[in-house]
């Protein structure tokens, strides 16, 4: 015994609590896009109603299934944003009111006018996930041209003069080149009208880059920029690493503007970029710099991120879930006393990564998955998971059961890391 | 000067001046950029004058018969209306207002409009609930009476009106099934029906902005043919579309085509890599030289011409909106010397399987005959051709007469499949240095039967049938890659609505030509290889499409 009175014992448990800090909370955040609840029908009818609040708060209230408590919602398809947006307003962003838009044809999806809907959709559904204690967040696709052209933005048509080339010199509507200063300006502009919504965590997709890379950043400027350096013509092979790692210069420096726009905002606004076939780290230059011209180890060692969400792993389908640890690990320990990192729990597999391949390399039932890997990243100390991307149902109902009971239970607070050099 | 070989021919009470005076009108004069290598183009622009003003966007200018009138859509009430300009008063009075959206004006000869009309109410799972009419559909606009042409839960657009008043062409994604538009026509008589006259489908291709030459003998229109392409005028005869002439280049956006009053001249909205911004290109179709005109600051968007080919009206946004301007042109394209060239053909079978006594072999041009390596389970069914259980191959080690380049070639096969699913099932992939998968029939998890090429690089390029295939049933399908990289299928005959483009790998001497696998073995089809043949330009049988000298010929003829 102590010998201490119950009334000490309780003003010293107390003043414990109160000194040591609240551990932080194990985060499970959702990539949500409505549109792909736009039309999931029941008894002749469609569930989710997605141009109107009830039908966007129904499915906020779906994906609250899984535990998740940052929703990163979709705020556009391609450049057509899914918000009354200024920026993106003229022309008309309409198919077919702009011809050269291809209208979606699809019942549902190709009707669908988020960009007309009031009340103004996205600022309803942020206001509704803060009044829910929830992290509101936009998830950000770096570029997306789903399709050819009615994902392509009204300002990207109005400014051709911008757009990307090759280096057989053809120009691509898909996207505007961040080599000019006025895409850079049209860009923070958008951030702009994310902050004025209510975003407060702002997660950059560079996997979804609509077929944009290196390969089409064959401009005016950064053909200037080049020659300038190296008194030579670039290379014609856009895969050449110099070439890319040239063109991740000039990304690198609108993330930083980004940053910096955010920054400025007066708030505290998360920013998180999201990359994918995250390999173990060595001193190739990895996927996401050869392939998207992002480099974002450099943006972690130079603390422009706050938190990085990796997407997808290219794990070895020999040993799927130990080579996943070792990646995670490795990418947590690069991050260590840096930034934050967020591991994948991908149902999507277009990377050949995600769940359904885990399922086939291990014959594990689907729904395991999701709270095996949830449980594998919070061993390894990362600060949560990203979820690509939670639709209707993609994830069932019995692996939400698990993500919750593991999020509520033993995986609520982070897991201390081990400093590799401790 | 101008009374030179001036010839006036009149229809419907339209003036129209010859293009040769215009050549002679243009006589000295250099006033809009010539394209750098076609330096023969000389086209004098007069000043740009402004037609309306104000807020809102004028757009999509079409000028009336008459020429005393344009007509085009407006938003600067929100939604958009079809208005009038008088080109004497400057008055403007408004044709179709009001809720919905009105576009896209197209004159009749006699002086109706047709547009387009759509409006959605509610949101799209209301609309898709009650199956309404909340598409796009078109409508004529005659003395004062508005008539409803077209209707439905789908998108018609961008109409015009045949020179003879006849009927209407237009752009629909009526039973398109994907991000796509075909194009359509529609006789103006009460009651007619219409028909689809170009079938594309497919996630990012589509046909918009159809018109007939003035001597209805050319189609003209807007192509887009896949994710990484551009816009491209396009143009066939109309009662052959499948067999279109691509008018712009790859490299280049170009949209929104309007002939000249004497057919010998398009212009269109183009952009290439250095323009400032959008522009109004003046192309003579029958060399391809094109020339951009000078119409100062800003956008300059959809052009149309005056009834005597003197003048276009365009729309430019420089003061903030898009507004309506006109401006003289004088346009003095390259003369073409001597009758048009014709292509001569290159057309040949360059390998086909040929079976006979439980042998296969593959048959050059030369009608040398070069035996098969056979793997697995492969019998000789008494119908013809290969049986392969799945697990049978055929292959022929370098077979000569394979080294396309960048040309024309096309892949036929008649098949039987017994299965499908577990992967892709190949019939035949045509192996190369530059690629082991460069040219390949097979058939998808989705039954579909597919055609593919590569472009430079090795990406996959690639075309689908329209529906799965029949498991047990012979069909035929052909594949073409045409010299632009254009990729396109007909299965027992019929074209296939999907296109690609971009298939531009340069081919050079096969490595390889398996029949049932892929080169490494895997992805096998089951089912009977009952004839194959690969060649270079189109296959026996098969029509070959004008030259865009003959075609446009024909335009003015």
């Amino acid at each position: 015994m102590t010998g201490l009175s119950p009334t000490a014992l309780l003003i010293l448990m107390t003043a414990v609590a109160v000194a040591a800090p609240e551990p932080a909370r194990f985060e499970s955040a959702a990539l949500v896009d409505s549109f792909d609840f736009a039309r999931i029908p029941k008894d002749g009818q469609y569930l989710f109603d997605t141009e109107t609040p009830a039908g966007n708060i129904a499915v906020l209230d779906h994906v609250l299934q899984t535990g998740a408590r940052t929703i990163l919602w979709r705020n556009c398809g391609g450049a057509t944003m899914r918000y009354r947006s200024a920026e993106e307003s003229t022309p008309r962003v309409e198919a077919p009111l702009d011809k050269r838009r291809l209208p979606d044809n699809r019942p549902v999806h190709g009707w669908l006018r988020y960009y007309e809907s009031e009340p103004d959709i996205l600022r309803h559904i942020l206001g509704v996930c803060h009044q829910r204690g929830l992290n509101a967040g936009v998830h950000w696709p770096f570029e997306e041209t789903h399709w050819a052209s009615w994902t392509f933005g009204a300002w990207n048509f109005e400014h051709p003069q911008f757009w990307a080339t090759t280096a057989q010199g053809q120009v691509w509507a898909g996207r505007c080149s961040l080599a000019y200063p006025e895409v850079v300006a049209h860009k923070l502009r958008l951030v702009d009208e994310l902050l004025a919504r209510g975003m407060d965590h702002l997660l950059v997709d560079t996997w979804r880059n609509g077929a944009w890379g290196p390969a089409c950043e064959y401009v005016r400027p950064e053909i200037e920029r080049w020659r300038k350096r190296y008194h030579s013509e670039p290379p014609t092979d856009a895969a050449d690493p110099r070439w890319c790692a040239f063109v991740a210069e000039t990304t690198h420096a609108y993330l930083v503007a980004l940053r910096r726009r955010l920054d400025s905002s007066g708030r505290k606004v998360r920013l998180i970029l999201g990359v994918s076939d995250v390999s173990p780290l060595g001193p190739s230059p990895d996927a996401t710099l050869l392939t998207r011209a992002v480099d974002w180890r450099r943006l972690v060692k130079e603390g422009v991120i706050d938190t990085v969400a990796i997407m997808s792993v290219t794990w070895d389908r020999a040993r799927p879930f130990e080579s996943t640890r070792e990646i995670y690990r490795d990418a947590i320990d690069f991050c260590a006393g840096r930034c934050q990192v967020l591991c994948p729990v991908q149902m999507y597999d277009f990377t050949r990564r995600g769940i359904p391949s885990y399922h086939a390399a291990t014959k594990l039932p689907i729904h395991e998955i999701p709270g095996k890997l949830l449980h594998l990243a919070w061993e390894e100390g990362a600060d949560g998971i990203c979820m690509e991307c939670v639709d209707y149902n993609n994830y069932p109902p019995e692996a939400c059961s698990e993500m919750r009971r593991l999020l509520e239970g033993p995986c609520r607070f982070r897991k201390e890391r081990v400093q590799p050099n401790e | 000067m101008m009374a030179h070989d001036q010839r006036q021919e009149t229809r419907t009470g339209i003036a129209r001046v010859s293009f040769a005076t215009l050549v002679l009108l243009a006589v000295g004069s250099t006033g809009c950029r010539p394209v750098a290598s076609e330096d023969a183009w000389a086209c004098q622009c007069g000043t740009v004058s402004a037609i309306t003003s104000g807020d809102g966007n004028d757009t999509e200018a079409a000028w009336s018969p008459d020429g005393d009138r344009i007509a085009f859509q407006t938003d600067r009430k929100g939604d958009l209306d079809i208005s009038l300009v008088d080109l004497k008063t400057g008055a403007i009075s408004g044709i179709a207002e009001g809720i919905g959206h009105a576009c896209y004006p197209a004159w009749a000869p006699d002086g109706a409009l047709v547009y387009t009309f759509g409006y959605q109410a509610g949101t799209a799972v209301e609309a898709e609930t009650r199956k309404s009419d909340s598409g796009y559909g078109l409508r004529l606009f005659k003395d004062n009476a508005t008539r409803v042409l077209t209707r439905g839960h789908w998108r018609d657009y961008t109409p015009s009106v045949t020179p003879d008043g006849v009927a209407v062409y237009y752009a629909s994604t009526r039973d398109n099934t994907e991000n796509s538009t075909s194009l359509w026509r529609l006789p103006l008589a009460q009651n007619a029906v219409a028909t689809r006259v170009l079938h594309l489908d497919g996630p990012s291709s589509g046909a918009v902005q159809p018109s007939l030459s003035p001597n209805g003998a050319v189609l003209l229109w807007n192509q887009l043919d896949g994710f990484r392409s551009n816009w491209r005028l396009r143009a066939a005869r109309p009662d052959d579309l499948a067999d279109s002439i691509p008018l712009t280049p790859a490299e280049m956006s170009a949209y929104a085509p309007r002939w000249s009053p004497d057919g010998r001249l398009i212009a269109f909205t183009g952009f290439r890599g250095g323009d400032p911004g959008w522009g109004i290109y003046l192309l003579e179709p029958r060399s391809g030289a094109m020339t951009r005109l000078k119409t100062g600051k800003g956008n300059s968007r959809s052009p149309a011409w005056s009834p005597d080919g003197r003048e276009i009206v365009f729309e430019n946004n420089r003061s903030g909106f898009y507004k309506l301007c006109r401006m003289r042109v004088e346009p003095r394209p390259p003369i073409l010397k001597g009758p048009p060239a014709v292509s001569p053909a290159t057309s040949r079978v360059e390998a086909r399987l040929a079976v006979k006594g439980g042998a296969a072999t593959l048959v050059n041009a030369d009608g040398a005959a070069a035996p098969a390596v056979l793997q697995g389970l492969v019998t000789f069914p008494e119908s013809g051709g290969l049986a392969l259980d799945g697990k049978g191959s055929a292959t022929f080690e370098r077979p000569l007469g394979l080294d396309y380049g960048a040309g024309r070639f096309f892949v036929r096969m008649t098949l039987v499949v017994d299965a499908v699913g577990g992967g892709p099932r190949i019939a035949v992939v045509g192996q190369y240095a530059e690629h082991p998968l460069g040219w390949q029939i097979f058939v998808n998890d989705a039954g579909h039967v597919c055609f593919s090429s590569r472009d430079p690089k090795g990406l996959y390029v690639g075309v689908a049938s329209d529906t799965p295939l029949k498991r047990g049933t012979a069909f035929t399908v052909m594949g073409l890659r045409d010299e632009e990289g254009g990729l396109r299928m007909y299965l027992d005959g019929a074209l296939q609505a999907g296109r690609a483009a971009g298939a531009t790998m340069a081919y050079g001497p096969a490595t390889k030509v398996c029949l049932g696998r892929q080169g490494s073995g895997g992805c096998r089809l089951r089912g009977t290889i009952v004839a194959f043949e690969t060649g270079r330009g189109y296959p026996p049988g098969m029509k070959r499409p004008p030259t865009r000298e003959e075609l446009f010929a024909e335009a003015v003829r």
